[in-house]
């Protein structure tokens, strides 16, 4: 028997980036017995909350929040096929306390907690919820900046006057990610490197033709994380994955459900655009490539 | 004039700050936000939390609402009323803060009921409509005693209604002497784990892992005389004679839960002007020479003897 992994991971995210359901939906392929490449391997423990969660995702709808005080987490014997049993532990965090500290520059206490104890960090993002860069152009009020009125996402600036900077509304979604991962760093002095996953939650909304892979989208949507990532494997391990955890839109759940069971309508891929298991990421945070 | 400054928490792409009447520093803002946000069903019961913010020198008392009519399924609404020691201390405005919170009715314009400050002094007390109706549950409160103030026991206290909860806590922090009240931290919730509440006082109506049975305490001591003249004392319309006592003495000790139960495990004995049990007491609770010294001397320094007068006769 291979040896007890004890991996403690942390899903990092703002809000409504899907990381409960995908906790939700990783439960719901542990029990499930079609799913081959995991089961359970030691039904002690508490397993409500989690299984609340695998039961909202099976429905398709939309699953509660989670709150900035909730202290729920999966605790779970799993065993990977070809790779090992895992003493697994998944405090489910709020993207609220991940903003606390993007924004506020604090660490709220329990996602510091997990993130000091992390051997890996699955950080998500949802595509259809990016902040991208603003564009400032410089004018002055006798000549209006011609870009401002082709580019509406582009902020007109007239010197002197200060720019007005609010974090939660101007910050981009990059440099709120990369700011994270430079306080992940922060704390791992002693242990380098670790895993950091980027996980692109609602894969299943990402088009094109042709289609990109989830490399291609995250060095076209999130270019400055890509090349921060990259640029720092002697701090961390890093992969990306494409997820579709409920497996369509749940604004359309009647199709969704109709696709089956949440077996047969989640997927993964991985960073090439290969399909894979939508547990590949966990096995991925837990032994690597 | 005694003033509340008032902040709005609700969902805007997550749990955030919506409006208040003064800018907070980042620590209180996240202590807040944290303090406010809770995992609430549908139409369940408003969730109470009382915070000490003492870096602040500060108490936060705040109201949940589930905001059922929002889209994201778990959005809440929270006010959140900041106040100093001075507005608890006195009865009246305290009564005004506890009827202070309200849940807010979207609309063009409601944002800005909660952008100014609260003048404590210009407004009459009202009944919190985030309370039901039904009278005080005495037993519950006789558990919430116990778990707050006896030293052995938990926490966090188990049971299905937390509206009875938040009406029997409400009633329990009013009866505490003003330091003690400016220090007591407590909080209803829908479930924690066990283990992990940093509050003086936590009521759920569940014990994650354990069901509502797992009560993390119940009241074992609850024939105990202190016991019961504390819920005699903090179900009552008006303050009893306990009360001027805990009033009187309180100050002196450390704005502890625990130093409460001491005093009030005193109180019995003084009643029933036995001398011999009072000094038992004292030499439980205050056995060093010089602790509870001003205690020892009204007691027994000959200087003042109004406490043996009997009860209500001091």
């Amino acid at each position: 028997m291979s040896e007890l992994a004890r991996p403690r991971l942390v899903f990092l995210g703002l809000p409504r980036t899907g990381k409960s359901t995908f906790l939700g939906a990783f439960w719901a392929l542990v029990q499930s017995p079609v799913e081959r490449a995991v089961r359970e391997s030691d039904f002690s423990g508490d397993r409500s909350y989690v299984q609340k969660l695998a039961d909202q995702v099976a429905r398709g709808v939309e699953l509660d929040r989670t709150a900035l005080d909730a202290d729920e987490e999966l605790a779970v014997g799993v065993d990977f096929d070809a790779a090992g049993l895992a003493d697994l532990l998944i405090p489910d965090t709020s993207g609220e306390s991940l903003r606390v500290l993007a924004e506020r520059r604090i660490w709220y206490p329990r996602l510091l907690d997990a993130c000091r104890n992390a051997t890996a960090i699955l950080m998500f993002v949802h595509p259809d919820r990016l902040r991208l860069p603003t564009r400032l152009v410089v004018a002055s009020a006798a000549e209006p900046a011609a870009a401002v009125a082709e580019e509406p996402a582009a902020v007109e600036f007239h010197p002197p006057d200060a720019i007005r900077f609010q974090a939660h509304e101007h910050a981009c979604t990059a440099a709120e990610l990369i700011d994270v991962f430079e306080n992940l760093t922060e704390l791992w002095n002693e242990r380098r490197p670790i895993r950091v996953g980027v996980v692109i939650s609602a894969w299943d909304r990402v088009g094109g033709d042709p289609r990109p892979s989830p490399h291609q989208w995250l060095a076209a949507r999130l270019p400055a994380l890509l090349s921060t990532l990259e640029s720092n494997r002697d701090v961390a391990e890093f992969e990306v994955f494409g997820v579709s955890a409920q497996g369509g839109s749940l604004e359309h759940r009647d199709e969704l459900l109709a696709k089956g069971e949440i077996c047969d309508r989640v997927f993964a891929e991985d960073r090439s655009g290969r399909r894979i298991s939508l547990v590949e990421p966990i096995r991925w945070a837990i032994w690597g490539t | 004039m005694r003033v509340a400054d008032q902040y709005l928490f609700g969902y805007d792409e997550g749990h955030r700050l919506l409006t208040g009447s003064r800018e907070l520093d980042p620590a209180t803002a996240v202590a807040l936000l944290s303090a406010t946000d809770a995992a609430m069903a549908d139409g369940s019961t408003p969730l109470l939390t009382g915070l000490a913010l003492e870096e602040e020198s500060k108490y936060a008392f705040c109201v949940t609402w589930s905001a059922d009519e929002l889209p994201r399924p778990g959005a809440v609404w929270a006010h959140a009323l900041l106040v100093g020691e001075a507005e608890l201390s006195d009865p009246r405005t305290l009564e005004v803060l506890i009827g202070l919170p309200r849940r807010p009715a979207p609309g063009a314009a409601y944002l800005g009921r909660y952008r100014a400050p609260v003048v404590l002094d210009d407004v009459a007390p009202r009944t919190p409509g985030y309370l039901p109706p039904e009278p005080l549950d005495r037993e519950l409160l006789g558990r919430l005693a116990f778990a707050s103030y006896d030293a052995g026991s938990g926490r966090t206290v188990a049971h299905e209604d937390l509206g009875d909860a938040a009406k029997a806590l409400l009633a329990l922090w009013r009866a505490q002497w003003p330091g003690l009240r400016a220090a007591f931290s407590f909080r209803t919730r829908e479930v924690v784990r066990p283990g992990t509440q940093e509050f003086d006082l936590t009521v759920t109506r569940k014990i994650r892992g354990a069901g509502i049975e797992g009560a993390a305490t119940t009241a074992a001591d609850g024939e105990a005389a202190w016991l019961q003249r504390v819920v005699d004392d903090a179900a009552a319309a008006a303050p009893t004679p306990l009360r001027d006592f805990l009033e009187a003495f309180g100050p002196l000790e450390p704005a502890q839960p625990q130093r409460l139960a001491a005093l009030a495990r005193l109180w019995p004995a003084i009643v029933a002007r036995d001398a011999g049990a009072a000094r038992a007491a004292l030499e439980q609770d205050w056995p060093a020479p010089r602790s509870g010294a001003a205690l020892k001397q009204v007691l027994f320094g000959g200087e003042n003897d109004d406490w043996w007068a009997g009860e209500g006769a001091k």
